[in-house]
């Protein structure tokens, strides 16, 4: 496929991974770049820091701005993968669908002072049809009859103390993790390494789900250790191509129809603003000038405690486990938007390097001394978009292709830092009145939800693209992973990437049906 | 079930006796020995005052009483393993342990315990401490043979996962109903 018939897509994962079979079974060229290797579930290891090595995006980055991250971990803003199936094969599996209010956060929360507020340029009745598709697609549990998973350790004490608490909506979750065998893969054998590749394959990722079925097709040509440099563009504006590098360090130009970026809301502006030209001296499809800015990370935190008798929280599916009652838009609580409250755990090696980053003394060694009677939570909660929190080029840095880094300013608003503690104190309260010795209410981790980068918008000023990912600036040029999203939501991103990809799928093939584009 | 067997080694840890036989100097040479478990390192940068020094100061950021001196010792050889392989790590540990005397007028190692922690406690945002915090952070806890100790239990793929090994065997909390907890398939 030298020729220029073919959708060239950077990124294999939720949106890239999805977008690219969803085409192919429309019998659309697809050549599928990813920038990572391609390993298979027997790679897969069930160890913490060997499994981050092999998966996770580890090309240099920089931090700034005032959260803790740019302190503990400075070149490590985000824990996102590089390996083809992306952060698919990390995720957790939590499949909730945004709620119809917080697609439309301008209307439902008002004025905010520094925040960047704007509605999506899409409704939930938009998407319901499409949602539903993705959940099919994925196998989420408690949709299309598929039983919840089945509750482990840490569910039980997060279960008892919310319950204790009055708390409502708490179960396993709507997990994208097999509860009993579909569609080819088996059911979750309880292993407890989600973050680390799913060793049975009852998680879904693209890697053996979407890129295998568009293999099947004969549409598709996945070029795996290919890292974009460019998108290119002819003397009439459009996309013409892109310029990557190959395994080897050789670079290739290769022709597109269209190019879809979905490298995760770091690289895909990155990219974009990498790809200046004279025709467009600020980076491609940014008239705006919104390309980069606005990153969202969701508001997280995680809340630990010690228990008298042991938990083993490391048994299982890491995050089957939820309290949804605080996901509502409810300022009485004293902030706009929700957040869930989700079971996580860490293996040792992993609690030790982020139960309190750069902590050490005994009260430390304590808590990891009971490490096997330790119960864990994570707070997901819709963050306010920020012009100043962005991604830009730095002046200085260059990675091992010649470009610039990424860095990535992310500063708290006063919502987010409202909305954290009072999930902090809930959480501390749900262990509490499940018995728990001590509290630990962990800061958040390098962030895997990365988000609003190229954002949707229903006026061109505002945002980067419109309600399909298409680009304001550029037709033939859309945007296809968790950057589009023009808020955060509180809802975990994976299934709306998905969802959204598969909705752009019908759009592409529409309008290049239409000659369009 | 946690490993927590007390055994002559740590007898003589936690009698504070443990330091003297750990490392050994000899004809400028300098050894971690534990004849009881078998293990020993040479090292190649760190002398030993540096390797006692370090040895302290492992345990006392991250103090584990039944954790025997040699885990951290593993530490210990870690850094010199750096010092060896960067001129700038080795300059940092030494002028750090010099330093460290320096504030305590003497021997750091000889000081009482909580006067140790004061001094620690002056240093603690130094890149030096941070240097033995992370080395510490990894060689600890990322220790397979220390994660029994801990109640790990690591991989769990070759055993066929906790699906039928206990999972949900927490017994000291009501069950959640099947609704919001559903039978394993």
């Amino acid at each position: 496929m030298k020729d220029n018939s073919a959708v060239v897509i950077i990124g294999s994962g939720a949106g890239g991974g999805t977008l690219a079979n969803e085409l192919c079974q429309k019998g659309i060229k697809v050549i599928l770049l990813e920038a990572g290797k391609h390993h298979t579930i027997a790679d897969f290891v069930n160890d913490e820091w060997p499994s981050f090595s092999q998966l996770a995006w580890l090309d240099k980055r920089t931090t700034s701005g005032d959260w803790r991250v740019a302190k503990d971990f400075p070149n490590l803003p985000a824990w996102i993968c590089k390996t083809v199936g992306g952060t698919t094969t990390h995720w957790a599996g939590a499949s909730l669908r945004i709620q119809d209010h917080e697609f439309r956060a301008e209307t439902h929360y008002g004025n905010i002072d520094d925040a960047n507020l704007i509605d999506w340029p899409l409704t939930l009745k938009d998407l319901e049809p499409y949602y539903a598709k993705a959940e099919d697609k994925m196998g989420v549990t408690r949709t299309n009859g598929i039983p919840g998973l089945p509750g482990n350790n840490n569910f039980k004490v997060m279960h008892a103390g919310a319950k204790k608490l009055g708390y409502k909506e708490v179960h396993t979750g709507r997990m994208a993790i097999n509860s009993r065998p579909r569609k080819g893969r088996a059911a979750c054998q309880q292993l407890g390494f989600c973050f680390q590749g799913c060793k049975t394959g009852a998680k879904w990722s693209t890697l053996y789900t979407e890129i295998p079925a568009a293999e099947a097709t004969g549409n598709i040509e996945l070029r795996s250790e290919s890292h974009v440099l460019q998108v290119k563009h002819d003397a009439d504006g459009k996309v013409s191509g892109i310029l990557y590098s190959d395994k080897d360090g050789n670079q290739h130009l290769q022709k597109a129809r269209i190019v879809c970026v979905a490298g995760n809301s770091i690289e895909s502006p990155r990219l974009l603003l990498n790809s200046a030209s004279s025709m467009y001296p600020d980076g491609l499809a940014n008239s705006s000038g919104q390309v980069g800015r606005n990153y969202m990370r969701h508001t997280t935190g995680s809340v630990y405690a010690t228990f008298e008798k042991p938990v083993k929280m490391y048994r299982g599916t890491t995050m089957a486990g939820i309290i949804a009652d605080e996901n509502i838009h409810d300022t009485s609580r004293g902030f706009a938007g929700g957040y869930e409250l989700e079971t996580l755990s860490l293996g040792l090696p992993f609690m030790a390097a982020f139960l309190d980053p750069g902590a050490s003394g005994k009260k430390f060694s304590d808590a990891l001394e009971d490490y096997d009677h330790m119960a864990g939570m994570w707070i997901v909660g819709e963050d306010m978009p920020q012009e100043k929190n962005r991604v830009t080029l730095h002046a200085t840095e260059k990675d091992q292709h010649g470009q610039p880094v990424p860095n990535v300013h992310f500063d708290d608003h006063k919502n987010d830092i409202a909305m954290r503690n009072h999930a902090y104190k809930q959480g501390t309260m749900v262990y509490e009145a499940a018995g728990a010795k001590t509290v630990w209410e962990t800061p958040p981790y390098p962030s895997t939800h990365n988000l609003g980068t190229n954002r949707m918008s229903t006026k061109t000023a505002d945002g980067v693209c419109n309600g399909f990912g298409q680009t304001h600036d550029i037709k033939n040029l859309f945007i296809s992973d968790g950057s589009q999203f023009t808020t955060g939501a509180a809802e975990n991103p994976t299934l709306t990437i998905v969802t959204l990809a598969i909705r752009q799928a019908d759009y592409i093939a529409e309008q290049m049906g239409k000659k369009n584009i | 079930m946690k490993n927590k067997h007390i055994n002559r080694r740590e007898f003589l840890c936690n009698s504070g006796k443990t330091l003297a036989g750990a490392v050994v100097a000899s004809s400028g040479a300098v050894s971690l020995v534990f004849p009881t478990t078998g293990w020993s390192a040479q090292l190649a940068v760190l002398n030993e005052h540096e390797s006692k020094t370090l040895l302290r100061m492992t345990r006392e950021m991250f103090p584990h009483d039944k954790i025997e001196d040699k885990f951290y010792a593993v530490v210990v050889e870690a850094l010199d393993a750096d010092a060896k392989a960067s001129a700038e790590s080795a300059t940092q540990l030494k002028e750090g342990i010099a330093n460290l005397d320096k504030l305590a007028k003497g021997d750091w190692q000889a000081l009482a315990a909580d006067k140790r922690g004061t001094v620690l406690k002056q240093i603690d945002t130094t890149a030096f401490f941070n240097q033995i915090k992370s080395k510490c952070v990894t060689g600890i806890y990322n220790n397979k043979d220390l994660w029994d100790h801990f109640g790990y239990e690591g991989s769990s793929a070759e055993h066929g996962g906790y699906i039928n090994r206990g999972f949900d065997d927490l017994d000291w909390l009501p069950n959640p109903p099947e609704s919001d907890s559903p039978k394993a398939h």
